[in-house]
């Protein structure tokens, strides 16, 4: 076989998208960048805290936006698109709400609270939508509340003083987000083989599992950089073993062992310098050969497991 | 017998998953910076023609590397390859710009050193990884070139504006050639593959498709941000720049559909989302504009979404 006929083999060039093809992708992408443009433009609509239309007014126009959104969603329920959308926008106009109702009456209340309330009242929305999209903007907002109630909330905060009391530290709490999105992986990758498939597409589990093992991560940092207690790093190191053993029984997907490696690489190359407080020129080397050679027998295991676990599909499919 | 062994490891090369990918490209690519701190300490490249020298055996050791692993079949070379290639990266930048008073001509020199090495290092991850840095630096030399440097990166206070035509401009020149040459290499690839280009054509597209979605950073106007320096930024209406390379990562997730690469097209569609996240933060224009921008944006999405699906259902 020649060079070129070698390489067209390969990797099927000349499988190019079709002109239906073009058109629905066109469709969809321009579908799904004009509801992104209207969500972002409610979001800045509120945040430009417009005086002009009085609270009165500010309140009735996202009101109104979200009765509209409502009975569109009744209107042409999901899983037709117009529902879907509609009920994508009624999550972005009841943060908008909460948002004007903290800006107008300074409440008082943390900034976590308004995106734990927001996940809460939004929750019947995404559950009616049987949307990847609109859970994937779900769960971002219940990861910013997250977020900012685990890191961003000072040590004088009440809530600090509770979960002290409960001898636990910022890498523990860490550990709520990373056992919140794994669980929420593990939840859709359940759904998937359900009549609810179609609102747990395959990126869905994926994006949860990553932001779950970065928190598990960020959790795991401080153990071994500061040897703080060990705990949290066991724990992460448990949930760790139970993925990939759940990974390698399933055998259809490589993704969260790849993640897994990413993660533990990273864990690992940072004890290593913490370890060796890099002294002299030849831990430099170490830490640079450590970095290739896991990444390298990571690498050439996940490989292998793809082309065994694919080998096994295909003779297993009906033909 | 030899042919069949030929399209098995170009296969095996060539059907790794993008997360796959990603972990040996960041691990290699830190591995490098930790290569470099040890190899400068080492030998203490301080002068040019040293640097030059180290750089050039550094890049000539991971060109061998890579030519003998065959395109990244052996992962444990083409790590090393990778680490020794960035640490040799950065001694030969060093060596082509020590002389060099400000950012573009640093700039430049790094746009014909990843143009070589995208050209030149048999390996796919690494024509990406060039081309990604390549269009990072030939957006800043177009920059640098046409609208010189900030006074204040100097310490002086003067402020540094360019007119909104040569901004724009300035844009379309960096990006425009980018769009037409990812335009170009998708329709034509039919053509370039039977001449046996696409190991080397293919990765340097979808070092493109990336630059093209994150890349476009480079080319805003001095004033939408401070890069360093103290003062607060001045917008002066450039609030456009976020808008512009939301557009630019949305040609991207197009260019990655038309190769077929889901991956490529989530990364995308992230960039998309990070300029977005910018624009709301963009001084120069009320968040009221910006909004109504947004909204008139969106309702005419929606509405082209629709015509397209009543035209095609027709």
């Amino acid at each position: 076989m020649d060079q070129p006929a070698l390489e067209l083999t390969a990797d099927h060039p000349a499988d190019h998208p079709t002109a239906a093809e073009w058109r629905a992708f066109a469709a969809r992408l321009l579908h799904a960048a004009g509801l992104g443009g209207l969500g972002a433009g409610i979001v800045f609509f509120v945040a430009a805290n417009w005086q002009a239309w009085g609270l009165l007014g500010r309140f009735g126009l996202l009101q109104a936006g979200l009765l509209i959104c409502i009975a569109a969603a009744l209107w042409q329920p999901p899983p037709q698109r117009i529902g879907q959308a509609a009920l994508l926008l009624a999550t972005l106009f009841t943060g908008a709400l909460l948002a004007l109702f903290g800006q107008s009456y300074q409440t008082g209340a943390d900034v976590y609270e308004l995106f734990f309330t927001w996940a809460l009242l939004s929750l019947p929305f995404a559950l009616a939508a049987l949307s990847g999209a609109v859970w994937a903007v779900w769960w971002g907002v219940l990861n910013v509340g997250l977020a900012l109630l685990c890191g961003g909330l000072g040590l004088d905060h009440f809530f600090w003083r509770v979960i002290d009391g409960w001898g636990w530290n910022r890498a523990a709490l860490l550990m709520l987000p990373c056992l919140a999105n794994l669980l929420g992986a593990g939840l859709f990758l359940m759904l998937r083989g359900t009549r609810f498939a179609a609102a747990a597409p395959p990126w869905l589990p994926r994006l949860l599992l990553t932001v779950g093992l970065a928190y598990g991560s960020a959790a795991s940092l401080p153990t071994v950089m500061r040897d703080q207690g060990t705990a949290v790093l066991a724990l992460y190191a448990a949930i760790s073993v139970a993925i990939g053993a759940v990974t390698w029984t399933r055998r259809q997907d490589v993704f969260p062992l790849t993640v897994l490696a990413g993660s533990w690489i990273t864990i690992s190359t940072a004890w290593l310098t913490h370890s060796m407080r890099l002294n002299d020129i030849g831990e430099l080397f170490i830490i640079a050969m450590w970095l290739i050679a896991s990444s390298t027998i990571a690498g050439m295991l996940l490989m292998r497991w793809l082309r065994q676990w694919r080998a096994a599909a295909t003779e297993g499919a009906p033909s | 017998m030899n042919n069949d062994k030929q399209l098995d490891a170009a296969t095996r090369a060539h059907d790794r998953p993008l997360a796959i990918s990603l972990l040996l490209g960041v691990s290699g690519w830190v591995a490098g910076v930790f290569m470099l701190i040890f190899v400068a300490m080492l030998f203490r490249p301080d002068t040019a023609s040293q640097a030059a020298v180290s750089g050039g055996l550094l890049l000539a050791a991971a060109w061998a590397l890579f030519k003998v692993d065959g395109d990244g079949v052996q992962v444990f070379v083409a790590q090393l390859a990778l680490a020794l290639s960035i640490a040799g990266q950065c001694l030969m930048l060093f060596a082509m710009s020590e002389h060099a008073h400000g950012i573009a001509p640093i700039a430049s020199a790094a746009l014909l050193l990843q143009t070589v090495l995208a050209l030149a290092m048999p390996n796919r991850l690494h024509r990406t990884l060039s081309t990604l840095f390549a269009t990072i630096a030939w957006a800043l030399t177009l920059r640098f070139a046409m609208f010189g440097e900030p006074d204040h990166w100097n310490g002086g206070n003067t402020p540094h504006t360019a007119s909104l035509p040569a901004a724009l401009a300035g844009w379309l020149l960096a990006w425009g050639p980018v769009v037409a040459g990812l335009w170009w290499a998708i329709r034509r690839e039919h053509a370039w593959t039977a001449r046996g280009w696409r190991p080397v054509l293919r990765p340097i597209v979808t070092g493109l498709i990336v630059g093209l979605a994150f890349a476009t950073l480079a080319s805003y106007p001095f004033e939408s941000f401070r890069w360093f320096g103290e003062g607060e930024a001045d917008g002066g209406g450039l609030a456009l720049w976020p808008l512009l390379s939301a557009f630019g990562a949305l040609a991207a997730v197009v260019a990655a559909f038309a190769l077929r690469q889901r991956g490529l097209m989530a990364v995308c569609v992230v960039a998309v989302l990070a300029h977005v996240s910018h624009f709301y933060y963009a001084l120069g224009t009320s968040l009221l504009t910006k909004s109504l921008l947004m909204l008139a944006m969106g309702g005419a999405f929606i509405v082209a979404a629709r015509a397209l699906t009543s035209k095609e259902s027709a």
